[in-house]
C-alpha cells in the first residue's frame, strides 16, 4: 500500500508540475495585465503543434523545446499589440470575449494547418522507457517533467524576485499605473509579460506533447484545470501557482484512484473550499 | 362574387381601458371573416383541409391602417370576399362600417383553377407538420386567393388601406391614400399619443368621421402535405466535428460523401443535399441540432450521431416526429432493445456486438483475470457488460473495473491501479483521442510487456493508429471491419477512399458512413425518390441488402440493427508498410439479442 501511495503521489506530482507550467503564464498575465486570458489554452496547443513540426523538421526534441516557446511567445506578442492593447480601457468582459474568440481562431488555424487528426509527439530517446523509483514504476519522461518543472519554478522565482525585470513585473502587478508613472515603459512591459506568459503556455504544450498527444481541442480541455489552479493559488502569484498546481494535481490523481466516479468533483470541492476560507486564493493579494 | 358577412359585437375584453378596441383584434376579425367565408360556402376548413390534404393556410402578408377607433359596444360587420387569385397567394378583403362592418371577398375560385382538378398528387404524410411548400405540378392545381379586408365607418371618406402587391395603393370611396408607400402594408396604433404624424391623421379622421381602419391579408400558398417530388432530398447529419470524437465524424462524413459522389449526388432524379450539424459531443447540443433539422430544415432522412448519450436524447424527438433516423455510429444497446423504434435503423453496431464475442475469446485465448476499463458513459458501460456476458461463463474473473471520464488526458492513476491489481489482461474501450492517450500511456508505464491489452476495436482503429504508433503493436481488439478485408467491395472502397482523401486509410467509421449512404441510396431508388410515403420508405430501408466492405449487409427485421456478418478478432501488426489490424479469428452473424424490442413500435 505505501508503494501504491507513493506511485500515485508521483503521478500527481507529474500532473501538478505540468499544470504549474501551464498556469504560471496565465497567472502572470492576469496579475500584470488584469486580463483573464482564456486563449492561454490555445497557446498551450500552439506550443504542442509548433513542437510537433519542429521535431519533425529538426529531429531534435530539445531544440523544439527551446524554439517552440519562442514561436508562441511571438504570436502572443502580436496578439497583445494588435488586439489586446486597444481594449485595456474597456470593461474586462470585452477582453474576455476577445481571448475567447481567439480560442476558436487558433483551433481552426491548427485544423487548417495540421488537420483535425490526433498527432503524437514521441518523447526524446533518453526518456522513452519507464523506471522504478522505490517500487513505483513511472515513465522516465514523467520523472523528467517533474524535475524540469521544479527547476523552472526556481528559475522563475529567481527571475521575478532577483532581477530588475522581475522587480518591474512585480511593481506592475502591484500597481501598473504607478509603475508607469515612475518612468517605466509600461506598454513594453505589458507586451513582454504577455509574450512571456504565452511562451510559458507554449513550453507546457511541448512538455505535455509526449504524454497527452496533440489535438485541436487540447487547449480547451486543459483550460478549466488551469483556471482552477489560478483561483486556488491566488491571482498573480508565482508561489500560489506552484502550490495550487501541486494541490490540484494530487487532489485529481487521488480522486481518480480512489473515487473514480467523482474525480472531477474533487478539484471543484478543493476550489470551493479555498474560495470559502480564503477568497483571494492561497497566496493572492487580499481583495480590495 | 362570393361575399360573406359576419356580425361581431365589440366585447369589453377586446377594448383597452379607454374603451377603444386594441388594434390586434382587427386581425383576429380578418381571420374570422376568412374562415367564415369558407364555412358559408359549405367548405369548413376542418373538413376541407383533410379532404384536400392541406395542412393550413399560412399568412404571408398582412397589414392595416387604423384611421379611427372602434369602441366597446360597437357592432361591426365583417364582409369577406376574394379579391385576387394568384399562383401562390390569395387575398382576403373586408370592409367594416359602423354599425356594420363589411368584409368583402372578391374574386372566385376557392383554390380551384378553371377546369383543373383540385386533388393534388401523392398521399398525406403524418399529421401536424407543415411540409415543404407545394412545388411544380401541385402548385398549378392550387391557385391561391387574395383576400382584402378593410374596416371603415359607414358613409364616410377614409384613406385607403391596403396596397395590393401588384401596384399602387387602391383607393376606396374617393378617399386619398395617405402616408402609404407603394407595396407596403402599414399597421398603426389607434392611440393618438403615438407620434405627431399619426396624431394628425388620427384626429382628422376622427373629426371627419373618416374611415376607421383597413387591412389586407394575403394568404398562401396552400400548404400541401403531398407536394411534388422534385426538390432535393434533404439528409440531416448530426455528427461531432469538434471535440474528442471529431475524427470519427470526419470519417463518417467523408465516406458518405464518397458514396453520394459516385451517384453524382442524385437519386431517382432528385438531388441529394446534406445538411451537416456539429453536435460538439454534447447531448444538449445534439438534441437542439436534431430539433433544428427536423423542425426547421424539415429533412427527409436524419443520420448520426456518434455519442450514445446524444442518440438516447434524440430518440423521442425522432420517434414522435416519425423522422427516419439512420444511426451511423452511436451504439447504445437500448436503441436495439427496449427503446427501439420503427423509425430508427442502425448501420453501425450496437455496443454489445463487437464486445460480446470477445469475452469468451479472451477467456479462452488470453487470460482469465481481466481488468475492465472504459470511458464513463453509456457506451463504455454497455460494452463492458457485453464482454462480461461471455467472459464470466467461460471461467473469467473480473479483477476490477474503472471508468475514467470521457476526454481524460492523464491515465496515470488508473494505470498504476491496473499494475497493482494483479490482472493478467485488460479489456478496454476507448476511442478518438482517449484511445491514443490510453494506449500510449499504457505502453509508457511499461504495462504492455506483462499485461496483455485487449479491447473493443475502436481502441486501435486507423483513425488513431498512426498517432499511437508502436505503442499499439500487439493490441488485440474485436471489430466488424478492418481495411484489410479481402472482398471486391472493400478493395474498391479502400482504393477510392485513399485516392480521394490523400492516402487516409478508411476505418470502421468510414465503413459505417459508406453503408449509411448505400442504405439511403438503395432505399430511395426502391421507392423511386418518394420521401413522402414514410411507411413505404421504412419498408424499403428494412429490405435493403447489399455487399458492404464488411461483408453482406442486412438489417435485423427484429431490431432494425445491422447483423454483423463477422466480428473479427484483430491484432495490431506491422504489415503492408504500416500498422494494421490483422484479422486472426472471427465469429459469424452477430446480431444484437434485441431484448425487449417489439417492432413495429
Amino acid at each position: 500500500m505505501p508503494a501504491d501511495l507513493f506511485a500515485q503521489a508521483l503521478n500527481g506530482l507529474a500532473y501538478g508540475v505540468l499544470l504549474f507550467l501551464l498556469s504560471v503564464g496565465l497567472t502572470l498575465i492576469f496579475g500584470m495585465l488584469d486580463v483573464v486570458n482564456l486563449a492561454h489554452g490555445s497557446f498551450y496547443m500552439l506550443g504542442a503543434y509548433a513542437g510537433l513540426s519542429l521535431i519533425a523538421g529538426t529531429g531534435n526534441f530539445w531544440l523544439a523545446l527551446l524554439l517552440a516557446p519562442l514561436v508562441v511567445g511571438l504570436i502572443g506578442a502580436l496578439v497583445e499589440v494588435s488586439c489586446l492593447r486597444p481594449l485595456y480601457r474597456r470593461p474586462p468582459l470585452d477582453q474576455v470575449l476577445l481571448t475567447f474568440g481567439f480560442i476558436y481562431l487558433f483551433e481552426d488555424l491548427v485544423k487548417w494547418i495540421w488537420g483535425g487528426r490526433i498527432r503524437s509527439i514521441a518523447p526524446p530517446d533518453l526518456f522513452s522507457g519507464s523506471v522504478s523509483v522505490w517500487g513505483a514504476i513511472i515513465p522516465s519522461y514523467r520523472l523528467f517533467v517533474i524535475v524540469f518543472g521544479l527547476v523552472m519554478a526556481v528559475m522563475l522565482w529567481l527571475l521575478i524576485e532577483r532581477t530588475r525585470l522581475g522587480a518591474i513585473i512585480r511593481a506592475g502587478v502591484f500597481d501598473a499605473e504607478m509603475t508607469g508613472g515612475l518612468g517605466i515603459n509600461i506598454k513594453l512591459v505589458f507586451t513582454t509579460v504577455f509574450a512571456f506568459g504565452a511562451a510559458l503556455g507554449g513550453l507546457s504544450g511541448v512538455i505535455a506533447g509526449p504524454i497527452q498527444s496533440a489535438y485541436p481541442s487540447m487547449g480547451v480541455a486543459i483550460l478549466i484545470p488551469a483556471l482552477i489552479v489560478v483561483v486556488v493559488g491566488g491571482l498573480g502569484s508565482l508561489k500560489g501557482s506552484l502550490v495550487g498546481s501541486l494541490v490540484i494535481g494530487q487532489a485529481e490523481t487521488f480522486g481518480k484512484a480512489w473515487l473514480p466516479d467523482s474525480s472531477m468533483l474533487i478539484i471543484y470541492v478543493v476550489m470551493a473550499t479555498v474560495m470559502l476560507l480564503r477568497p483571494q486564493g492561497l497566496f493572492g493579494r487580499p481583495l480590495k | 362574387m362570393v361575399v360573406n358577412a359576419l356580425a361581431v359585437k365589440v366585447r369589453w375584453s377586446e377594448a383597452d381601458p379607454a374603451g377603444i378596441v386594441f388594434y390586434p383584434r382587427f386581425f383576429e376579425w380578418f381571420d374570422l371573416g376568412t374562415e367564415a367565408l369558407f364555412e358559408s360556402l359549405g367548405l369548413p376548413w376542418r373538413e376541407l383541409f383533410p379532404a384536400e390534404r392541406i395542412v393550413g393556410v399560412p399568412i404571408v402578408e398582412t397589414g392595416a391602417r387604423f384611421a379611427a377607433p372602434v369602441r366597446y359596444g360597437d357592432e361591426v360587420r365583417i364582409e369577406t370576399t376574394v379579391s385576387d387569385v394568384r399562383e401562390k397567394t390569395f387575398r382576403a378583403r373586408g370592409i367594416r362600417r359602423r354599425p356594420a362592418l363589411r368584409h368583402r371577398l372578391r374574386g372566385a375560385g376557392l383554390g380551384r383553377a378553371a377546369g383543373e382538378p383540385r386533388r393534388p398528387a401523392g398521399r398525406p404524410t403524418h399529421s401536424g407538420r407543415h411540409r415543404r411548400p407545394p412545388q411544380g405540378r401541385a402548385l398549378s392545381m392550387k391557385p391561391a386567393l387574395v383576400f382584402e379586408t378593410s374596416v371603415r365607418k359607414l358613409g364616410e371618406c377614409g384613406g385607403h388601406f391596403w396596397a395590393p402587391a401588384s401596384g399602387e395603393p387602391e383607393e376606396l370611396n374617393g378617399c386619398q391614400p395617405r402616408d402609404l408607400p407603394n407595396r407596403s402594408i402599414i399597421g398603426r396604433s389607434h392611440s393618438p399619443k403615438e407620434g405627431t404624424g399619426m396624431d394628425k391623421v388620427t384626429r382628422r379622421k376622427f373629426l371627419g368621421g373618416a374611415t376607421l381602419a383597413a387591412a389586407g391579408t394575403a394568404m398562401g400558398p396552400w400548404v400541401l402535405r403531398a407536394g411534388a417530388q422534385s426538390g432535393p432530398i434533404k439528409i440531416g447529419v448530426v455528427l461531432p466535428y469538434s471535440g474528442v470524437y471529431a475524427v470519427l465524424g470526419e470519417s463518417i462524413t467523408q465516406a458518405m460523401e464518397l458514396v453520394f459522389a459516385r451517384e453524382n449526388w442524385t437519386v431517382a432524379g432528385r438531388k441529394i443535399e446534406l445538411i451537416k450539424e456539429d453536435d460538439e459531443m454534447q447531448p444538449p447540443v445534439g438534441v437542439r441540432k436534431t430539433e433544428k433539422l427536423i423542425d426547421s430544415d424539415k429533412v427527409d432522412i436524419l443520420t448520426g450521431p456518434v455519442h450514445s448519450g446524444i442518440l438516447m436524447g434524440m430518440r423521442d424527438k425522432v420517434h414522435n416526429s416519425k423522422t427516419i433516423l439512420i444511426v451511423s455510429n452511436a451504439g447504445a444497446d437500448a436503441i436495439s432493445r427496449e427503446r427501439c423504434s420503427k423509425w430508427i435503423f442502425r448501420t453501425s453496431f450496437s455496443n454489445w456486438q463487437p464486445c460480446q464475442p470477445m469475452g469468451g475469446w479472451v477467456a479462452k485465448n488470453v487470460a482469465k483475470d481481466v481488468f475492465l476499463t472504459a470511458p464513463n458513459y453509456q457506451a463504455g458501460k454497455d460494452m463492458m457488460n457485453a464482454f462480461k456476458e461471455t467472459f464470466v461463463p467461460a471461467g473469467g474473473k473480473i479483477v476490477a473495473e474503472d471508468y475514467p471520464k470521457l476526454g481524460e488526458t492523464d491515465y496515470a492513476p488508473y494505470l498504476t491501479k491496473i499494475r497493482q491489481s494483479g490482472a493478467k489482461a485488460v479489456f478496454a474501450f476507448f476511442s478518438g483521442t482517449d484511445a491514443v492517450n490510453f494506449v500510449k500511456q499504457y505502453t509508457q508505464f511499461g504495462l504492455k510487456q506483462n499485461i496483455k491489452l485487449t479491447g473493443a476495436g475502436f481502441l486501435t482503429e486507423p483513425d488513431v493508429l498512426p498517432a499511437q504508433g508502436a505503442a499499439a503493436l500487439g493490441v488485440i481488439t474485436g471489430h466488424f471491419y478492418t481495411p484489410l478485408l479481402d472482398n471486391a467491395t472493400n478493395h474498391r472502397f479502400v482504393k477510392e477512399f485513399r485516392d480521394k482523401y490523400f492516402g487516409k486509410m478508411p476505418d470502421g467509421f468510414a465503413c459505417q458512413g459508406h453503408d449509411t449512404a448505400e442504405v439511403i441510396l438503395r432505399a430511395l431508388k426502391a421507392v423511386n425518390g418518394n420521401t413522402q410515403d414514410k411507411d413505404k420508405l421504412v419498408d424499403a430501408i428494412a429490405k435493403v441488402e447489399f455487399d458492404s466492405p464488411r461483408g453482406r449487409f442486412k438489417f435485423d427485421p427484429k431490431t432494425h440493427n445491422v447483423i454483423q456478418p463477422f466480428i473479427y478478432v484483430r491484432e495490431v501488426r506491422e504489415v503492408y508498410g504500416g500498422l494494421n489490424n490483422v484479422p486472426i479469428d472471427k465469429v459469424a452473424n452477430v446480431a444484437d439479442p434485441g431484448t425487449g424490442c417489439t417492432l413495429p413500435a
